[in-house]
């Protein structure tokens, strides 16, 4: 049987080693040009970049600590206690889950830290990677390691203690032990203090318990609303509280129904700023799911600080009392608080 | 049975095929301009792909001098051969003598820049051609299979099966633990390569479940029918993501974001391991593909008639389907779904090149490998230093030539 003898596989060779000719004669002669006039080499490349920037970074922080180190943080809670340790002159880049304090905004983003980028990471030239877990792609991390860079992987704390833990790893990576130690007693005198104040003795809770009722939504779209179960951070903020969580049959953050919501007693619903997007108290409580709740019992909804209150991070405390202060004036509709 | 054009323009001319003079001549020239337009596309494309490549290598987030890296490995190279030559006490090679050569700060620089190219630049490349060639072949094979415009490799369903188990193995890691206490030990005493090998190897073995249970349903005594085939896809692209769906549902959030980013595409962390494997799949597949390249030009005249020219259809189907499937299980496993290219490239080559398969195909993995390097490289320059999910940028690359194109077709029918 004749075949169409339009091209065959030799002319599909020929182009292919052509081609291939070309690319490595175009190269060639620019090895040869470039060895040939004896320029000296301009000092390009990483290790001049590192030079330059540890030279920048020899001023001292404010705690007159020089931390020789270049560290890419990747997630949001190690940013913020990097920050509270006062080592970010080490930082040299963050991720985008890290929005705290508002100076991140200046170091450049490498992307989320489940989707880091390798050359992105590498083209800071970081000695150390501080990842929490589920940081990723695998691939990447595995480049990075083989690379030279440290990647150290932190668990995702779930409660008081895994923060502390975190804080401390953190701190013993950036030998800053003693402001570890200062920023964890800080955090604990604040904890102790929401039970220990004058206006939240025994009575004020139990009543606090009985009359106001909070809940924390995840997202409320046109779809229905997610609500925080157990093992989430504002699960563990009301805890902190002495506060029961009405949504405590399961785990995580959960679609539920609008019925629920409305056949509970929830009074106060408190909703991170992210989710809120731009939209007011009474836009939001105009929306079908929402809608008969705030005809109900009226539209108390709190607008919180997304990282604050969905990452474990050193503002529990604050965060934890800020939750408080709008239990105790739920039916004036405070707006941000913060 | 199929004359090449040669015979038939010179037979055309000859006037000993039944057209008269004037109509012979005028059908003669028409092959030949076809030709040469093949011709011209064809080599063009052959053209392009060096030098996206090149673009390709010299863009990233790292600032990688090339001509300075190669001049490096020339330097290795020529190091290493003196040493082979020479004894090493006189070895006449000093640093001054070869331009500055030696193992100061700025070599050490190029060394690093070589290594990032070599680990992560130039596998990441070679797979974003591998995957572009095979995704794009995958979806002119079945087009011309299913005789149907808008299949795409997704159709068969195994790139939905491949991501169902890859989210099946996700939430198992995570949620096994909290379960079996000892599994966190079991985990430690496997070799280092399976946990990172283990999603992929698991999208893997479910394409291959998908496609045994795709082939269970659509064949029957009769062979396998085309209809059923697409069928058979369909079913099981609805049940594989009502699957994911309820995955989703049930795994927790860290969970649910990673198998989120899994099936978005990405080809971060592509080692050479990973391209040495793709390429020997694709490469097969390839090879049985052109084989059975003038059988299903035959089969797209119409089942029957390509039964009584002698083509054993089922073989045909069967093989292709084989190859597709390998083909596609490869892509999906190791960079998650990449849309858009196995169901549009193949049409834009139609529309440049025509529906012969001998120039299609080939045109479909060329263009395909060409269309997935440009938009890597352009999620990786963009918002350096993060990187863009590459579905987005194939779209937005091929969305507005595709528009053009279809324009331009209807321009010209317009006149018939």
């Amino acid at each position: 049987m004749q075949r169409f003898k339009c091209f065959s596989i030799k002319h599909w060779f020929l182009a292919c080693t052509l081609s291939a000719f070309s690319v490595s004669a175009f190269t060639g002669l620019l090895t040869v040009s470039s060895s040939a006039s004896a320029n000296s080499f301009t000092n390009t490349g990483i290790v001049d970049t590192h030079l330059e920037s540890t030279a920048a970074q020899a001023s001292p922080t404010d705690n007159k600590y020089e931390v020789p180190k270049r560290i890419v943080s990747a997630g949001g809670s190690i940013t913020e206690i990097i920050y509270a340790l006062g080592a970010q002159g080490a930082l040299v880049a963050t991720d985008t889950s890290s929005s705290f304090p508002h100076s991140v905004s200046d170091l450049p983003k490498v992307g989320y830290y489940r989707q880091l980028s390798a050359e992105g990471i590498l083209s800071f030239s970081p000695d150390t990677l501080l990842m929490l877990e589920g940081g990723g792609p695998d691939g990447v991390i595995q480049q990075l390691s083989r690379l030279g860079v440290e990647v150290i992987e932190l668990e995702q704390p779930r409660s008081i203690d895994g923060l502390y833990t975190l804080i401390r790893t953190i701190g013993n990576q950036l030998e800053r032990q003693p402001q570890a130690q200062a920023l964890i007693d800080k955090i604990d005198s604040e904890i102790s203090a929401l039970s220990a104040s004058p206006t939240n003795s025994q009575n004020t809770v139990k009543s606090l318990q009985t009359s106001i009722q909070p809940a924390f939504l995840m997202s409320v779209n046109e779809r229905g609303i997610m609500a925080a179960g157990t093992q989430t951070t504002p699960n563990l903020i009301m805890q902190l509280l002495n506060i029961e969580n009405p949504f405590d049959q399961f785990k995580g953050f959960k679609p539920i129904s609008s019925e629920m919501l409305i056949g509970s007693n929830i009074d106060v619903l408190f909703l991170p700023s992210h989710q809120a997007q731009g939209r007011t108290q009474s836009q939001l409580c105009a929306m079908p799911a929402l809608k008969q709740w705030a005809a109900k019992k009226g539209c108390n909804i709190q607008i919180v600080d997304s990282l604050k209150f969905l990452g474990l991070t050193p503002r529990i405390a604050s965060a934890a009392s800020s939750m408080r202060e709008a239990l105790k004036t739920p039916h004036l509709i405070l707006g941000q608080s913060e | 049975m199929q004359a090449s054009y040669e015979v038939m323009r010179s037979k055309l001319k000859a006037n000993q095929i039944g057209y008269s003079d004037n109509d012979g001549s005028q059908i003669a020239r028409l092959i030949d301009a076809r030709k040469q337009k093949e011709r011209f596309v064809l080599f063009s494309l052959a053209l392009l792909i060096p030098l996206t490549v090149l673009m390709a290598f010299s863009n990233g987030a790292v600032d990688i001098d090339l001509s300075r890296v190669f001049s490096y490995w020339a330097s290795q190279l020529f190091d290493s051969l003196f040493d082979s030559l020479f004894d090493s006490s006189a070895n006449p090679s000093s640093p001054s003598e070869w331009g500055g050569y030696s193992d100061t700060p700025e070599n050490m620089t190029y060394a690093q820049q070589s290594l990032i190219f070599l680990e992560l630049r130039m596998p990441r490349i070679a797979m974003t051609l591998i995957t572009g060639a095979a995704l794009a072949l995958s979806g002119a094979v079945l087009q011309s299979l299913c005789r149907n415009p808008l299949a795409d490799p997704g159709l068969i369903g195994v790139s939905s099966g491949a991501a169902l188990f890859a989210a099946l193995g996700m939430w198992g890691l995570s949620a096994l633990p909290v379960h079996f206490s000892g599994f966190d030990a079991f985990l430690t005493t496997l070799p280092n390569w399976i946990m990172s090998a283990f999603i992929p190897i698991l999208a893997g073995i479910g394409a291959l479940f998908t496609l045994a249970l795709l082939l269970t349903v659509a064949s029957s005594r009769a062979g396998i029918s085309v209809l059923m085939l697409i069928l058979a896809g369909v079913a099981i692209n609805a049940g594989a993501m009502t699957l994911l769906g309820f995955i989703n549902f049930v795994a927790d959030d860290a969970t649910l974001r990673q198998i989120t980013f899994w099936s978005m595409g990405s080809y971060a962390g592509v080692n050479q391991e990973i391209v040495l494997l793709s390429l020997s799949v694709v490469i097969l597949g390839s090879i049985i593909i052109f084989r059975q390249q003038n059988a299903l030009m035959l089969i797209s005249m119409g089942e029957k008639h390509a039964s009584y020219m002698g083509v054993s259809i089922n073989r045909v189907k069967l093989l292709c389907l084989l190859a597709v499937a390998a083909m596609v299980a490869i892509c999906v496993s190791f960079t998650g779904i990449v849309g858009f290219v196995g169901l549009v490239v193949p049409h834009i080559c139609r529309m440049l090149i025509g529906s012969h398969l001998r120039v299609l195909l080939p045109a479909s993995a060329m263009l395909g490998a060409i269309l997935v390097t440009f938009a890597d490289t352009l999620s990786r320059i963009v918002l350096v230093p993060q990187e863009l999910p590459i579905g987005l940028i194939t779209s937005a690359v091929g969305v507005p030539f595709f528009l053009y194109l279809i324009l331009r077709e209807k321009k010209r029918q317009q006149y018939v």
